[in-house]
Order: structure tokens, then sequence, then C-alpha cells
């Protein structure tokens, strides 16, 4: 039987796209951290219409997966709340993926070929430091062992990293050739989502992961 | 065409509002409010606002849809407060409305949330026929602002008369609250303090009120009628320190009493000014400070006195709510205003010459 999910992600740039029976059919991404609220609608409207769906009434769409963080809080929160109103008005389903599960997922075969048996997925989280997860390589397909974190780039494991924050501190941090620069997106949201949904497992409730407070402290004189 | 069905969405600051209109007839009026998390912290914490927008957003959506007994279906439109207010808080009413019009197929208006507070004048149970009124003017007071506006169209032309050059006037309240260790929020805690003080105790600045700042009606000053609360707020923080060192105790009752004797004073003379040299013959109160006794009252004499009319909505809805803006959404659907293209920005510094994007 056809399956068609609609993917999201908005934890690092912000990406649609439509996975049937285990492809990407219809995908949009934009290269800027900065503007997820503003073309993200625009996407989801043209990989629907794309995928010959109709965006007010998407019979046949199954779910959605929305890649849940962790990263930048305010970007991030575009692609939750965008997921949660789709499902919530077409009543469809909506699951979490961890972003970083859907790197993983895209980055583990070649890991694989390469001989890698465990490594990281580390993008960017300001503030000089990373988010990043540690992973088993089985045969290809990627276990997080550990994680997510947030943490300076010195206290990585050390094993060999793919994703941005590779690219952003290549002192700290071990990249791997051609994977320094990637980021989450849509595609293997939805990819790793649906195989997740299949095992069962892997799946995470649609609420960001911050993995840090808010900061706010309470003013001396309010104590 | 029948009277539009709007749902309005606010998440501007740290109140999820959704409201529902049909025309000038409030359906549903629905507000979440994160103000208990900001108590500890003494003002609003937009990343606490943010967060809780995204939890609240679909269970407001729903309550108010059940109040209205619409569903989405019945919707004519959706409008959204694109700005001014908190970027991050902002950025979840903007994306969640944009994926509710996308799903929908409605058109959505990114909106102007302070010309929501003037919008909101327009329902039916404000019980004023502000389509009546010859030149109508607003006075927005609020943590977030202090406006002046003279409003030529409600959807299209509307008028910054003046403005506060530093903080808010609800602002203002909150810090001289934590000076006298008055607590959270500080409009409502100083507003009662002030009942049992003497106004006249101390004599606070009015900001910007001096000759060289006012000018004259021939030849205005630059600040004529603009606002700043930044010399009172230390002018109170010195009171409180002379004390202080004396090791006195701090008469916080005639502080709070003189202080919001200034804030009145001087808000109201200047809104009453502008109303009069501009030909404004009403005004509408918005914002939250509009809850302020002193401030209502002192207005209603001022008005009165200059024979200007005086509309000051039920409080529920000069606070932030969505029903203000799913108000002036209809009013954008009546004359025809085009919505807004889906990849608008949410903008924290909104104009007020944009009414909608
Ligand atoms: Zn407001």
């Amino acid at each position: 039987m056809s399956t068609i999910y609609l993917g999201i992600d908005t934890s690092a740039t912000a990406s649609a796209a439509i996975h049937r029976d285990g492809e990407t059919i219809a995908h949009r991404a934009t290269a800027s951290h900065r503007n997820h609220s503003e073309v993200l609608a625009g996407f989801i409207t043209e990989v629907l219409t794309e995928a010959g769906l109709d965006p007010t009434g998407p019979a046949n769409l199954d779910g959605i997966f929305v890649g849940v963080g962790p990263g930048p809080f305010t970007g991030l929160r575009a692609g939750i709340i965008t997921a949660q109103t789709l499902a919530h008005t077409w009543q469809v389903p909506v699951y979490g993926v961890l972003s970083h599960d859907g790197l993983a997922h895209r980055v583990a075969p070649a890991a694989f070929r390469n001989g890698v048996d465990e490594f990281i997925v580390a993008t960017d989280a300001r503030r000089k430091e990373v988010y990043w997860a540690h992973y088993d390589n089985i045969g290809g397909q990627p276990q997080r062992l550990h994680g997510p974190f947030v943490t300076d780039p010195t206290e990585v494991t050390k094993l060999p990293v793919y994703g941005a924050g590779a690219g952003l501190y290549p002192d700290a941090l071990y990249g791997m050739s051609g994977y320094t620069g990637a980021v989450p997106d849509a595609a293997d949201i939805a990819a790793y989502g649906s195989i997740a949904l299949r095992r069962g497992r892997g799946l995470l409730p649609v609420e960001p992961q911050y993995l840090r407070g808010h900061d706010a402290k309470i003013p001396k004189n309010l104590r | 065409m029948t009277a539009p069905i709007v749902v309005g969405i606010e998440t501007s600051c740290d109140e999820t509002g959704i409201g529902i209109v049909a025309g000038t007839k409030l359906l549903a009026h629905q507000v979440a409010s994160s103000m208990d998390e900001h108590v500890a912290f003494g003002g609003v914490i937009p990343e606490i606002a943010a967060r809780a927008h995204v939890t609240e957003f679909l269970p407001v959506l729903d309550a108010a849809l059940d109040q209205a007994e619409v569903t989405m279906d019945d919707v004519d439109a959706i409008a959204v407060t694109a700005g001014p207010g908190l970027a991050g808080a902002l950025m979840v009413g903007v994306a969640g409305a944009k994926a509710l019009a996308v799903a929908t197929g409605k058109p959505l208006y990114g909106i102007n949330h302070l010309i929501a507070h003037i919008g909101v004048g327009y329902l039916d149970q404000i019980g004023t026929d502000l389509q009546q009124v010859n030149q109508l003017g607003a006075l927005l007071v609020s943590g977030g602002h202090t406006e002046m506006l003279k409003i030529n169209s409600i959807t299209s032309d509307v008028e910054l008369l003046g403005s506060t050059i530093d903080d808010a006037a609800g602002e203002a309240y909150d810090k001289v609250a934590r000076l006298i260790g008055a607590g959270y929020p500080g409009g409502p805690v100083i507003d009662k303090m002030a009942r049992d003080g003497d106004a006249q105790a101390f004599r606070f600045p009015r900001g910007l009120s001096a000759p060289k700042n006012m000018g004259t009606p021939d030849a205005p000053g630059k600040d004529r009628y603009n606002w700043s609360f930044s010399g009172l707020k230390t002018a109170v923080s010195r009171a409180v320190e002379q004390f202080e060192v004396r090791d006195m105790p701090v008469p916080a009752h005639d502080i709070a009493a003189a202080f919001q004797e200034a804030v009145a004073d001087v808000i109201t003379k200047k809104a009453v000014l502008a109303a009069t040299e501009y030909g404004i013959d009403h005004i509408l109160l918005g914002g939250g400070v509009a809850a302020n006794s002193r401030l209502r009252q002192l207005l209603t004499e001022r008005t009165q006195a200059a024979g200007i009319g005086l509309t000051i909505p039920p409080l529920n809805l000069c606070t932030d709510n969505g029903a203000m803006v799913a108000a002036l959404g209809a009013q954008l659907v009546a004359d025809g205003v085009t919505p807004s293209d889906l990849g608008f920005s949410a903008d924290p510094t909104q104009p007020v010459g944009l009414v909608s994007v």
C-alpha cells in the first residue's frame, strides 16, 4: 500500500519535502538560517502541489514528520507550530523526529562504506557551542547511543563528525570530508520518520528540543 | 457579502490571544497568558513568552472555535499580528497563522498590533459607533507602547502624533514598582498603593514638558506630543535612595501616588493637547494601562473639559487579545484590502503607518 508523508525541518535552514513509498518526490529548502517563517508556508504549498496533493485537504496524506531540533529556538518553533497546525487542521497524525537522527540517517550509509562504525552528528548551536549526538552505525543504519547535547566543541566525543558543526570548529572536531556543511533536512526527517514509524520506535513528541533554559535571571532586588 | 467571519491571532507579547468576529459582532475571545511565569523576573521574558505560545496556540484556537460555534470551514479570513512586538513571540503566531491559511486556503492578513488596539473599538459591544465620529484619535498605553494616533482610515491611514521616546508607560510602572518593592506587574500594584498615598507629597517631573520641548501651536517643538519616562523613573529612584541613606522608612504609598499622578498627568495633558490641535473630537483608549484608575479619571475630566468624546473598551479588550486582531481583520475584509502574501515577515518594529502587510 502506498504511503505519503510531508516532512518539515527548521532546525538549521528551512525545508519541506514529500516522501512517497521510500522516495522523496518533491523538495524545497533554503540556504538561509534566518527566514524560516517567511519561506516555509510557500514551500509546503509548492511540495504538496508538485506531488499532486491539494494543500487545503490533502486526501491520501498519511501524516507529517517534523524535525524537533535541537536548533536555534526561533526558527525551530516556526517548523513545529507549522506542523502542529497543519496536522490539526487536516486531521492527520504528526510525529517528532530528532533533527540529528534525520541527518544521521542520511550520512550513515556513506559512513558505513568508509568503515566508520561510530560517529557524531554536530550542528551549530551559536554561542560557540554545538548541538550533537553520538551514533552507532549498524550496517549503514544509525542507532543513537547518546545525546542530544549542547556543549563546547572540545567536549564532543572524539569520533568522526558529520554536520556543519565540524565545518565551524575544524580544530576541535574531526569533520568528514563532504559533510562539514551538512544540516538537517526535511527529506531525511521524512525518510527516517517513516522507517521509525514502521519499526515502532525512534519517534519523539512534537515539542522543541530546547536543551537550554531561557537564561532569564531573577533580578537582585526581587530575590 | 454578509458579515465576514474572521479569526484573529495575537502573540506579540505574553498573551496567546485568539478571537473570532462576524463583522463587528464578537463571537469568541480566548486568551492564555504566561504572565505568572514572568512575575519572578519583574518583567516579560521574551523566551518564556515564545515557548508558551507554542504550547497554547492550538488549545486557544480550539477554545475560540468552540465558543464561536464555528469551524474553520465557516471562516472567511484569518488575521495575525505581524508587529510590532517581541520577535520570537510574533514569529510563533505568524508561522501558526500561515499554516492555518495554507491548510484551509483562507486569505491571511498580517496586521499591525497598535492599529488592532483601535480596531477593537469598532465592535458592537463597545457601544460607540466610531463610524459616526468626525475625527477619531486613539491613545494607547501599555507595557509595550505609549502612542497618540490620528485615525484617518482604520484600514489604510493612521498617523502617529506622539509616542514615548524611551520606556513605555507600563514599563515605567514595572520599574518603579520594583524600586519601591511593590511587586509585578507594576500597574495594578501601584494603582492600589496610590489610593492610600498623597499624590502631592512629591512633585515628580513631567518629561518633555519644558517650553523648548513644547514650542507653540504655530511652531511646535519636536517633542510637543511625545513622552519620556526615564527622567521620572530616575527621580523616583533618587527619592527612594534619599530615604534609604538616612535609614528612614520609604513612604512607598506616597511615592506610588505621586508617580502615578505624574504619569497620568503628562499622558492625558499631551493626548488632549494633540487631539485639540489636530481636530480630533473623539478618543479611543487602548492598552493594559487603560485599567489605571487615575489615568481613566484624568482623561475623562480633561476630554470632557475640551469637548472631546471618550471611549474606553472593557478592560479584557484593552489588554492584548485576539478579538482586536479579528476586529481589524474584519474591517480590512470589508474595505476590500488585498490579503498578505504568505511570504511576509514578522516585524518587531512595524510602523503604525503600515496597517496590514
Ligand atoms: Zn498591545
